[in-house]
């Protein structure tokens, strides 16, 4: 889940909600999915690691899906773990061997399921005779854009101009602040990008090279994270932030965060320099006399005539001014508005919005006893923690609940342990050797 | 003759009675016959090749896929393209090769120094020869092109292949303040000088 509007609760579901003998078929077959169920009324964003997503309706016909490519279906639907090597020890260790257990989950009824995949699903593998290339039932997802809910109570907005859109080409971009990310004159096509060829001359100016890349124009100084640096044309060097001070004070004192500092470098000099990050969307933002907070693994870049400060909430920085900065996203990067509720994986950042509270949802243990005893136990549907924003503003989401490790959170987090009294201190060292045990 | 296209994330080799080699594992459809079977010792390019990798560490599992019919080829859903070879040289980090048709010819270069600070080992791949390499890479690559008076400065972790004319340099963002721990965060590069095209991921390895 990485967010949702009105009200929707979240449980988690056990394999015992198809009956013992499911459970047992299911931990037999190692064919198991934590799964959980959200009930209410509202829109609610799923999304995995920035994979695609296919919808498939099932009309009474059933469906075979690798469990751990299952994103969700409906609760209509029903779901039964069917064991595939039915040839005896023989297929077994064949099916073995690849790796996805033995089983695959069976969905069968009238609903949606929404499966997951690396790039797009290939019914061609199965090279039809017929010429028709999807099986029935088979559609894209609707592109309508997640950010309009249908939830009542929306208030009127007020036109921000706030988070302003990049810059060339904005009319192929009416959305605010969003970038496609791509160079839409260049790459028709998303499905199929072609390879290519740039120089120093032909590598777009201040845009994106691919959904992936970006080239930055440099002329002066451009705070980078240290690594972003992918390639460059020109006369350029890289000095650490608090090295560049002594040249430049001003530039330096534009990012006051000491424990972000060590992980940037500026970039100086004149050419074109190539930024991209573990292969993650690049989208550029135009801030115009705003402000915004992200999360600090995600921001790659920004012109010194923003200003860098950290943000109250730990793991994010807050970028205020006029000016570009880069971000990388795990998949495009979904806008949407408060009132909202937001996974903190999936959440990259918010603009002009109040910084967000903490939301427990804890609903489902209260519903009856057994699930509060299985509360107590310790028992989660993965989804107590959100983040509520209420207000006016911009949310910014990515498809992704993978986080990369900031080593800056752990600077954060130890210097506050000093507020702790010795006999705390010691409770928390016991504590969290017992974590990372436990994972 | 066996040949290769690329389709985003996925290579799609035709093969009309012949072979070509492919990394191992690969394979993920396929119709028609087609038999796989291990390339053998240094990716089929014999002994002296096993050999040498072996000492380079740029070690490189090939399987021969024989027969008639259509594979599907595809690694960690990357991008796949096809590179046309017609008697030139393509220079390319071993781990990044698909499948090549049987006319070419795979060697490994000694890089020298630049390849202890990459991890990526001493030495990287050379292809050379007529034919089609298909190379993936993490995201969609990038082609750069090379000129005198126009160097390119690239991440080793970005780089995936080269071809051209070029010297390759590497570059140290070393200095004395990285001695006390506040570094330009590029320690290494590798600069690019002469006539070519360099290629590279959108992505660090």
């Amino acid at each position: 889940m990485l967010g949702y509007d009105g009200q929707v609760a979240f449980r988690p579901v056990s394999g015992l909600s198809q009956g013992v003998r499911g459970a047992v078929g299911a931990m037999l077959a190692g064919e198991s999915n934590p799964l959980m169920a959200a009930e209410g009324n509202g829109n609610v964003l799923y999304g995995y690691r920035g994979l695609r997503v296919t919808v498939i309706d099932l009309a009474g016909d059933s469906l075979s899906v690798e469990a751990d490519r299952l994103l969700a279906y409906d609760a209509a639907l029903q779901t039964s773990v069917e064991v595939i090597a039915q040839g005896g020890i023989k297929a077994m260790a064949r099916g073995a061997l690849t790796g996805q257990g033995v089983a695959t989950t069976r969905v069968f009824g009238h609903g949606s399921v929404v499966v997951l995949s690396h790039w797009r699903v290939l019914p061609a593998a199965a090279q039809r005779r017929d010429g028709r290339g999807r099986p029935a039932g088979l559609r894209r997802p609707h592109r309508r854009p997640p950010g309009r809910p249908q939830g009542q109570g929306r208030v009127p907005r007020r036109r921000r101009a706030r988070l302003g859109r990049g810059v060339p080409a904005p009319r192929l971009r009416p959305r605010h602040g969003l970038r496609a990310g791509v160079r839409a004159e260049v790459l028709n096509n998303r499905e199929d990008p072609t390879m290519q060829t740039f120089n120093a001359d032909t590598l777009p100016v201040d845009d994106n090279v691919n959904d992936y890349a970006f080239s930055v124009a440099l002329q002066g100084e451009w705070f980078l994270s240290k690594g972003a640096m992918i390639a460059y044309y020109g006369d350029v060097g890289f000095e650490a932030v608090n090295t560049y001070a002594s040249q430049a004070s001003w530039v330096a004192a534009r990012f006051s965060s000491p424990i972000y500092v060590q992980d940037w470098v500026i970039a100086h000099g004149h050419g074109k320099v190539v930024v991209g990050d573990r292969g993650y969307n690049i989208n550029s933002f135009d801030l115009d006399d705003g402000n915004l907070t992200i999360k600090a693994g995600n921001l790659l870049g920004f012109d010194p005539a923003l200003e860098l400060k950290q943000s109250i909430v730990p793991g994010f920085v807050t970028l205020i001014g006029t000016g570009k900065f880069l971000a990388s996203s795990n998949g495009p990067v979904i806008f949407t508005k408060p009132p909202f509720r937001a996974d903190p994986e999936a959440l990259l950042g918010w603009a002009d919005c109040p910084s967000p509270s903490h939301h427990y949802d804890a609903h489902w243990m209260t519903q009856s006893f057994l699930a509060g005893v299985q509360g107590l136990l310790g028992r989660e549907s993965g989804e107590e923690r959100q983040y509520d924003f209420t207000g006016e503003g911009d949310i910014l989401l990515q498809s992704s609940e993978v986080v990369r490790e900031d080593p800056a959170v752990m600077r954060l987090v130890e210097s506050q342990t000093s507020l702790l009294s010795t006999g705390q201190k010691g409770i928390l060292g016991r504590q969290l050797v017992a974590q990372s045990q436990q994972q | 003759m066996a040949t290769l296209t690329a389709e985003g994330r996925v290579l799609h080799a035709h093969l009309s009675g012949d072979s070509i080699r492919a990394a191992q594992g690969a394979m993920i459809a396929y119709a028609g016959n087609v038999e796989f079977k291990n390339a053998g010792m240094g990716g089929g390019g014999g002994f002296k090749a096993a050999l040498k990798q072996k000492i380079a560490g740029e070690s490189i599992s090939l399987m021969d896929c024989t027969g008639t019919g259509l594979v599907y080829l595809a690694q960690d859903a990357q991008d796949v393209i096809v590179i046309d070879l017609t008697g030139d040289v393509l220079t390319v980090e071993s781990e990044h090769i698909l499948a090549v048709t049987p006319s070419l010819r795979l060697d490994v270069k000694f890089a020298g120094l630049q390849g202890m600070t990459t991890g990526q080992g001493l030495a990287t791949t050379t292809v050379s020869g007529d034919g089609q390499v298909a190379v993936t890479s993490d995201g969609p690559m990038i082609g750069l092109e090379v000129r005198p008076g126009m160097p390119v400065v690239v991440d080793p972790d970005a780089y995936v292949a080269s071809h051209g004319r070029m010297n390759m340099t590497l570059v140290s963002g070393i200095s004395w303040k990285s001695l006390i721990g506040e570094g330009g965060g590029e320690p290494f590069s590798l600069r690019f000088e002469g006539q070519g095209t360099v290629y590279i991921q959108p992505a660090e390895r």
